[in-house]
């Protein structure tokens, strides 16, 4: 019951920040760049990430 | 002093527990094997119970902890998504964040407590592993390879959904990975749950109803759903696909696609299903050829480690064997996550302590029988308290009679040994019956195992004939490569034009039992080195028979986890049409059992799968 509470109690503080920070964020990262590669059929040869860059990245 | 690692996996599904001594897996065992609860995702503290046992250790004595994921990757991707979403799934997003950010994120702090109030002492040092990390080196270091090219393909860890690696020795290099919300696995699930099964539980069911359809569907799922490149990777339409951010598998465009709304659960099979079935399968087969050609043509490798859910894809397994992409394959026997507690305490061996590997026979899975066992008393105690009146024999006396009950048509439970860890029953924990009996099939599927009647049966074969009777090459000893039945042992039908579930009741070989509507049987080969008594039994079986061949199912009902204990056995058996039981020595014959009741129908104990 109290991890119920707890978890009902910061979701509500969380949208003020999803507002805030995660909803701009995402339509900015949206028209700029494709995070999570959603265009379909882009002009791309490959879909592979490379690992190296991948860990450059962390 | 020996090293000892727990690999743990819970939280999510298939929970287990995985115990290495000096990097040797000793024990292993899924928690829902205790708990009765189908793919219970809770903390498996009875796993680790027996692990402890077995090994004769106590907590204390066990040096780290490793679990198979990292929750902060894993957030890192619900905001990475929900974000790049946006505004899409805003509720639902600060709904998953409060549960994650109170309660998922801090697994290490979770599973302190747990270990500490379930085992009273001060929880070990506990670790994070990558999820597909944990994948590729469950595949890779418990594999026969000194050097091999590993892929894993799952639904989702953290990011990744598909990725490769190179393993040498005792390390484990990442050369590429696709990431989430592009998943093979995701797409074959979304058409589960499209079809009316239960997603991470009814897509082997869907592989099953492929030979019932025909491919109609493969062309439209190329030009809407998926683009596939020709070195194997892919991306998904997610205009089609819910589960990034939403309640459902698919969108209303998805229905649209394939004329209507998905089947209802247990509702009727039709066309549309078969087909739809038939042509995802096409699809993953057709990626995974083309993942795994790039892979060795990138990698240069003449072997392949696979593992991940996809990697149960014994199909699609079959075909990367016949077609030669790789010299040598070896799948991982707990492929999906419970084999994630493996490879991660692996990880921390060999990668993380740099301990050298030595490879010694035929893998490091000891057939995959790494579960617990009963010895004659504690069976005999354990009968006598659940009132079972059976006899004993002798090993010599035992295989011979067992081999009788099944070629006069019984059907016969088969409990032995250690208990399997991993999907699969491998004459352990078994049903068995008479793979030439016509009648086999339908018995076995609806009076004993209470399931859909199209659902195939696998062969369990000597793996000294098993060319004889199958069109295959290397050896299957953990039933997940599907290979045709040998031409010379199929019958000819004439072509009635039967679609879908007709096509069901035709004798199509001489193993009829085990021969699916394509003439295809999902193989398992019995070497001399696998389980002794399973061998020993079949043997006996062929020396009266001629025949090398016996269904093997595992021992359970629909939506039961896999016998455990001989009480669980008995029971089993007593719900069902079977007609003996085997634990140990032990003989039960149901005619000479008492009447068995049960307050409530037991068909209403377990959630359908």
């Amino acid at each position: 019951m109290r991890n119920v509470i707890m978890a009902t109690v910061v979701s509500l503080l969380v949208f003020p920040l999803y507002l805030v920070l995660m909803l701009p964020y995402g339509l900015i990262a949206r028209m700029v760049s494709d995070p999570l590669r959603l265009r379909f059929r882009p002009k791309r040869e490959t879909y592979y990430r490379p690992a190296r860059r991948m860990e450059m990245a962390r | 002093m020996s090293t000892y690692l727990l690999g743990i996996s819970c939280f999510y599904h298939d929970s287990a527990a995985v115990l290495l001594r000096d990097g040797e897996v000793i024990a292993a065992a899924q928690e829902e094997r205790f708990t009765r609860i189908k793919h219970d995702s809770a903390f498996p503290v009875n796993a680790v119970r027996f692990c402890l046992a077995h090994a004769g250790i106590a907590l204390r004595d066990i040096d780290k902890v490793l679990y198979y994921e990292d929750p902060h990757l894993k957030f890192s991707r619900i905001v990475g998504t929900f974000s790049a979403l946006a505004p899409r799934g805003a509720f639902e997003f600060c709904k998953t964040a409060g549960v994650w950010l109170t309660r998922k994120l801090y697994v290490r702090s979770q599973l302190r407590d747990l270990f500490e109030t379930s085992f009273e002492i001060a929880a070990p040092v506990i670790e994070y592993v990558e999820h597909h990390e944990s994948h590729a080196a469950s595949a890779f270091f418990a594999s026969p390879f000194e050097e091999a090219a590993v892929l894993c393909v799952d639904g989702v860890g953290e990011w990744a959904t598909t990725s490769a690696w190179v393993g040498r020795g005792n390390s484990l290099e990442k050369l590429w990975e696709i990431r989430f919300p592009h998943s093979l696995g995701l797409l074959y699930s979304a058409v589960t749950w499209f079809c009316g099964f239960k997603v991470d539980s009814g897509e082997y069911k869907l592989m099953g109803l492929a030979p019932y359809g025909v491919p109609r569907y493969a062309e439209q799922i190329r030009q809407h759903l998926i683009d596939i490149k020709d070195d194997g990777s892919f991306q998904l339409n997610m205009r089609y696909f819910d589960y990034a951010v939403g309640h459902t598998m698919t969108t209303a465009k998805f229905d649209a696609l394939f004329g209507g709304p998905r089947r209802e659960p247990e509702g009727l099979l039709t066309a549309r299903e078969f087909d739809l079935a038939a042509s995802i399968q096409v699809i993953l087969e057709e990626v995974m050829l083309k993942l795994t050609s790039h892979l060795r043509q990138a990698t240069g490798m003449d072997n392949l480690c696979m593992a991940g859910g996809v990697a149960l894809n014994c199909v699609a397994n079959g075909k990367i064997a016949e077609r030669h992409v790789f010299d040598r394959i070896w799948v991982q026997p707990a492929a999906g996550d419970a084999g994630g507690a493996l490879g991660a305490a692996y990880t921390d061996w060999f990668t993380r302590r740099g301990n050298t590997r030595r490879i010694a026979g035929r893998d490091a899975m000891s057939g995959s029988l790494l579960g617990t066992q009963y010895d004659r008393d504690e069976v005999r105690e354990r009968l006598d308290a659940v009132g079972a009146v059976y006899r004993e024999c002798t090993e010599l006396e035992l295989f011979p009679e067992v081999a009788s009950f099944l070629a006069e048509g019984d059907v016969v439970g088969w409990f032995q040994g250690r208990m399997e860890f991993g999907p699969r029953s491998l004459g352990s924990r078994s049903i068995l019956g008479d793979a030439r009996n016509v009648d086999m099939q339908t018995t076995m599927n609806l009076k004993i195992k209470n399931r859909e009647s199209f659902r195939p049966f696998a062969p369990a074969v000597l793996e000294e004939y098993s060319k004889e009777w199958f069109d295959h090459e290397a050896e299957s000893p953990y039933m997940l490569f599907v290979h045709p039945v040998a031409a010379g042992r199929r019958k000819q039908l004439p072509d009635r034009g039967e679609t879908g579930l007709e096509k069901l009741r035709q004798i199509r070989s001489e193993v009829p039992a085990i021969t699916h509507v394509d003439y295809s049987a999902r193989l398992q080969t019995i070497g001399e080195d696998s389980n002794p008594a399973f061998r020993e039994l079949v043997r006996a079986f062929h020396r009266q028979t001629g025949c090398p061949v016996v269904v093997n199912t595992s021992f359970n009902v629909r939506g039961e986890p896999i016998v455990q204990s001989p009480e669980d056995a008995y029971r089993c058996f007593m719900r069902t049409a079977m007609d003996y039981l085997v634990v140990g020595n032990f003989i039960l014959e149901k005619r000479a059992q008492p009447d068995w009741q049960e307050a409530c129908d037991w068909r209403t104990e377990f959630a359908l799968d």
